[in-house]
């Protein structure tokens, strides 16, 4: 720098793009109270910034600076050795010279222009601030209006449902069960009126077939109407242990060569129907023994997590992030055919030849959901699958 | 929803591994323009702005959504389901690499792996872990902001307006800064800076790369150190590189730093 710039009533300066201070005028020298020699070469230009500054710099400024090589106008607050701040306005360019690259800065103290854009920000603000609650409010009117109309449909149709749910749960108890009761039990007297020997064996053959056939139906008919009154007989949310519910669903099924591996649980509580919920694991360990890989044990791993993911799953446009209980279910059965991930949650659908009734799973997604939880299953015919229960993390449940 | 167009999400790049960028506080997907070059003829590269950032659609940003980096993950999560994309090694900068993390936490079959570009799980001082910054620093940060705000159309404009087309000031503005809102920068600013992800880290099950630079005060050295040790399967490599933006200062050294962890510990070559 030579004799006249290091006089110039403005601050000039130059750093290396690591930072390292090269150059620095008399002036900006005295407002910082440094010598030279404190300052160069061991100083960078950030440590002349405030905390703050030095964060607005390397975010905002030094990406700019690295795609345009200049920035123009820049505000930032210096720090004296005295730890006194004040308020500097600067125009940056990065210059490229023989493979090196050195950022000159030219910057003007600007304290009492700073003083008069301080009250004007702060006019500014009080006057968004009410304008902004003012729209908001507004805002909340309208979308508070419009909440209550959707909420008024949808009680009506939920009012509509819940009629026919009770109707579908009448014609299921009785006046279906009513009829095959009928069929058993006339197929029944038959069966006891003839005489075996005379009857020819293909007739016989037909009866035999009839009387299984409306026992099945029968069973089915009771577990539909058990599967669809579900949510009439679930027991008071309460807490428990998950590594204890996965204990109690084994010993349920009383299979010892289902090996369980629990060392991913990290000491879980569970909110809920405990009983319900020991019987999604039931499920999901029959499941894995059901449709095992004949050719290697069956195992099973299980991890929980605490996850923090948006309350509002149904409603859009909404959010509140709460914690969940994310249990990971892993098991090397047989898996399922690809492509049929949410389809195997559905009722009585079946997608191997030694599937039971197709409940199992059913039940499981219809349990979660009721918790206001989600479960997901991810599955690789001949590896197995991985089924994701997300439950909501406190007792405060509410059962849908 | 056409989250394509709402974050401004750009698919380049002739391979088929994907290669999503996330850019840091204070930018957008420009910075990593220096990065891209090296793997478009090998990868699939993503690349997007959050909402309120570069050109994303900036009427599409709430409060309530992005009160915390969990909003910003979902941004990243929603992508991924958008485009149908698994697999992914996610390079995220500076706040991204939690906000990556914090998506890998939540759908962990999106992801391969994350590469954390200068993290940091906490920037605020606690008892018995060191951030580097004190709350009022940061306090100072947003009054700098202000200050930087000060004399652009924007910020005269009445907040009710910010949303409407302003296609000459937009312009201009995007010449000039990344960020084109005071509130939705301030806001960002305050959930990165004041958020504590430190309960996370054990969490994230991909294996994980973390580039440390040195001399980074916003992410210092025991900082990162602290981020590969919590992380359960993670690799630190330290870069000569200084400055928290070394994609952008020394681009040669970050791409040859991304290059050996992908051919070295993930296998890609």
């Amino acid at each position: 720098m030579n004799e006249a710039s290091t006089q110039f009533p403005c601050y000039l300066f130059s750093f290396t793009v690591d930072g390292y201070l090269t150059d620095i005028n008399d002036i900006l020298l005295r407002s910082l109270g440094y010598e030279r020699d404190e300052l160069i070469p061991d100083f960078r230009f950030e440590d002349i910034l405030t905390k703050g500054s030095r964060i607005f710099f390397k975010t905002h400024f030094l990406p700019m600076l690295m795609m345009q090589h200049k920035v123009n106008e820049m505000f930032l607050s210096f720090n004296t050795k005295q730890e006194q701040d004040f308020p500097v306005l600067i125009n940056l360019t990065l210059e490229e010279k023989e493979g090196k690259r050195v950022i000159h800065a030219a910057g003007i103290q600007i304290e009492k222009r700073n003083k008069f854009e301080k009250s004007i920000i702060e006019a500014k603000e009080a006057a968004e601030t009410a304008l902004k609650e003012n729209v908001l409010l507004l805002d909340m009117k309208s979308k508070l209006e419009r909440n209550q109309d959707l909420l008024e449909r949808q009680l009506h149709d939920l009012k509509r449902i819940n009629r026919e749910h009770v109707e579908f749960n009448k014609i299921l108890s009785h006046d279906l069960q009513e009829p095959m009761r009928k069929v058993r039990l006339f197929a029944g007297l038959l069966e006891g009126k003839i005489d075996k020997k005379e009857l020819n064996p293909e007739l016989q053959t037909y009866l035999v077939k009839l009387l299984r056939l409306s026992e099945y139906a029968h069973e089915l008919i009771a577990r539909l109407q058990s599967f669809h009154s579900l949510e009439d007989r679930m027991n008071d949310a309460a807490e428990g242990d998950l590594e204890e519910i996965i204990g109690a669903a084994h010993s349920r099924i009383g299979n010892d060569e289902i090996k369980v591996n629990l060392e991913g649980i990290k000491e879980s509580r569970v909110f809920g129907d405990i009983t319900l919920l020991t019987r999604v694991f039931r499920e999901l360990l029959a499941n894995a023994w059901q449709f095992r890989d004949p050719d290697r044990p069956v195992e099973v791993e299980i991890k929980s997590e605490i996850v923090t993911d948006n309350y509002y799953k149904s409603l859009t446009g909404a959010y509140r992030y709460i914690d969940f209980l994310q249990i990971q279910f892993k098991d090397n059965a047989s898996g399922f055919p690809p492509n049929v991930n949410d389809r195997i949650f559905g009722l009585l659908q079946k997608f191997h030849e030694n599937s039971g009734r197709g409940l199992g799973l059913a039940y499981c997604k219809k349990i979660v959901e009721l918790h206001n939880g989600r479960i997901l299953a991810n599955t690789r015919l001949k590896q197995g699958t991985q089924f994701t229960i997300i439950l909501p993390n406190s007792l405060d449940v509410k059962y849908y | 929803m056409d989250v394509i167009k709402r974050n401004n999400v750009r698919v380049l790049g002739e391979g088929t591994q994907v290669l999503m960028f996330a850019h840091g506080f204070g930018c957008d997907q420009t910075m990593w323009r220096y990065i891209i070059p090296a793997y478009e003829k090998d990868y699939k590269i993503v690349l997007f702005d959050y909402v309120g950032c570069g050109k994303s659609d900036i009427s599409q940003f709430t409060e309530e959504r992005y009160s915390s980096l969990h909003g910003y993950a979902q941004d990243i999560i929603e992508i991924c389901e958008s485009l149908n994309l698994k697999d992914v090694i996610l390079v995220g900068h500076s706040v991204s690499s939690m906000v990556g993390m914090l998506a890998s936490i939540k759908r962990p079959d999106y992801f391969r792996s994350l590469i954390l570009v200068c993290p940091s799980p906490c920037y605020i001082n606690k008892p018995g872990y060191r951030g580097g910054f004190e709350e009022k620093d940061l306090e100072g940060l947003m009054e700098v902001m202000d200050n930087n705000y000060v004399g652009w159309a924007s910020f005269l404009a009445p907040v009710v307006m910010k949303n409407q087309e302003q296609p000459g000031l937009t312009e201009e503005l995007e010449k000039s800064f990344c960020s084109m809102d005071k509130e939705i920068t301030q806001n960002f600013a305050r959930i990165t800076f004041f958020s504590d992800n430190r309960e996370d880290l054990s969490k994230v099950k991909v294996p994980s790369l973390v580039l440390q630079c040195s001399e980074d005060d916003i992410a210092p050295k025991e900082v990162g150190e602290y981020v590969n040790d919590k992380l359960e399967n993670s690799t630190i490599y330290y870069m000569d590189a200084t400055g928290h933006c070394p994609h952008m200062s020394h681009p040669e050294e970050t791409i040859e730093c991304i290059s050996r962890y992908l051919e070295t510990e993930l296998a890609i070559s």
